[in-house]
Parts: C-alpha cells; structure tokens; sequence
C-alpha cells in the first residue's frame, strides 16, 4: 500500500466521481486529512453542469472555494503548459491543452493527480507528474479510513466504502 | 503527554461536557469534540459541493461531447 502525499488533484471525470452524493463519507475524509488542489480546467465542466440546470455561478464557485484549493491559471502556468506541450509534440504525442493544464497545475503544486484514465496522463511523468487512477485511490483512502477510524476508536464499519459507476 | 491552559469558564464547561459525553478522560473529551467539529465543518462543506447521479452524469456527458467536439447538430447532454 503507498502512502499518499499531502496535496491531491483530480481531472475532471475523477473531480465528478469525488463529488458523488453516494461518496459523501468518503469526500468528507478526503477534505479532512488532505489538501485538495483543482485546477480551474477540472471544475471547469463540473461548473458548465451547473450553468446548464440554471445554478447560481457565484454560489457554486463559493462552495468549491471553500472546499477546495482551486487553481486559476497564471501567466506562468500557461507559459509552462505551453513549453511542456511543445517538448510532447517533439516526441509526436499530442494530449489536449486542458490535459496537459491540469497536469501541469498538479506538478506545480506538488499534488498527485487522480484519473479515471491515467494512462492519458502518463506522458506528463517524464516532467514530473505524479499520477493515479481512481479506483487505486479509492483503495488508499479505504485503507486510510480504517487506520484513522481505528486510531479514534471508530468502529471501521461506521466509516462506509466509496462507490463509483 | 501534553498540557494545555484553558481559563476557569473553558475549565468549567469542558468538566460538565466530560459528564454529559461519558467519557472516560480529557482526552476523550476533546477528540469528541475535534470529531464533531469535523463532522459540522466537513458536513457543511461536503454538502454544498456534493452532486446527485443525474448531475453526475449530465456533467460526464457534457466532459464526453467536449472532447467529441459538435457543430450543434447533436442532442444536447
């Protein structure tokens, strides 16, 4: 079992998969014992959703702010992406400028990135990405959930598995 | 082990909040109440960006049809 650093990023399908309402439990341990760091490219749609059913921006924006680090891109950032997308296509691999932004932002934060697709992640590793799929977290922080529910004399069975489509 | 100071009020209310807990030493009583600090802040938080199974899946087909592309043809998500 690997241990998992303190900052954690998602892409986009993952962020949707964390924010589940059937993964409540485990959410909530998430945002108690890590710092979850998004970059805008991975609420992005999650926002465009909540546009499209006629939500409040600001609201939502507020609630994922107070959740969550959220990463707004930089001058910087973008200049970074953009020389990291340069060296990809020197070795002819194309990934979407979204992808690489939200690997990008993950490396810059020293966060690992969650994935549902890792492997669509994995030509980043080369310039320091840490990436994981999603159903591997899930079993860290399963196993996490069980260490700190005993350490506070929970019984593990009140601490419920996440689920996922 | 740690010592901590707290006022005479603090001290007052932490002994009746050990009596009405039952709990067993300070100790307990403070990660009780770190535990339902957690679950009140965490809750509120969890709360207010947690998303049903419709909206879920209204946003993965919203990420699919993004990288899909369209000209407008198509049935919206």
């Amino acid at each position: 079992m690997k241990r998992l650093p303190e900052r954690v990023s998602f892409d986009p399908e993952a962020f949707v998969e964390i924010n589940r309402k059937r993964n409540r439990d485990f959410l909530e341990f998430l945002l108690a014992e890590f710092q979850v760091v998004v970059s805008f490219f991975t609420v992005h749609p999650y926002l465009l959703g909540k546009a499209y059913l006629g939500k409040d921006l600001e609201n939502e924006v507020r609630a994922l702010g107070e959740a969550y680090t959220i990463v707004y891109p930089t001058k910087e950032l973008l200049l970074r992406a953009i020389e990291i997308e340069a060296r990809l296509i020197k070795r002819s691999i194309f990934l979407s400028f979204d992808d690489i932004l939200i690997g990008v932002t993950a490396i810059e934060n020293n966060a690992l990135l969650v994935s549902s697709e890792p492997s669509r992640y994995k030509p980043l590793e080369k310039y320091g990405l840490n990436v994981m799929g999603l159903n591997s977290f899930f079993d860290e922080l399963r196993e996490l959930a069980r260490e700190e529910a005993a350490k506070w004399e929970v019984r593990p069975s009140e601490v419920s598995s996440p689920e996922r489509e | 082990m740690k010592t901590i100071a707290v006022d005479e009020d603090t001290w007052e209310a932490i002994k009746k909040l050990k009596v009405r807990l039952e709990a067993r030493s300070y100790d307990e009583v403070l990660k009780k109440l770190i535990q339902a600090w957690h679950r009140v802040e965490l809750d509120m938080k969890a709360e207010s960006v947690s998303i049903d199974d419709e909206e879920a899946e209204l946003i993965l087909n919203i990420i699919k049809n993004m990288k899909k592309g369209g000209q407008g043809d198509e049935e919206a998500p």
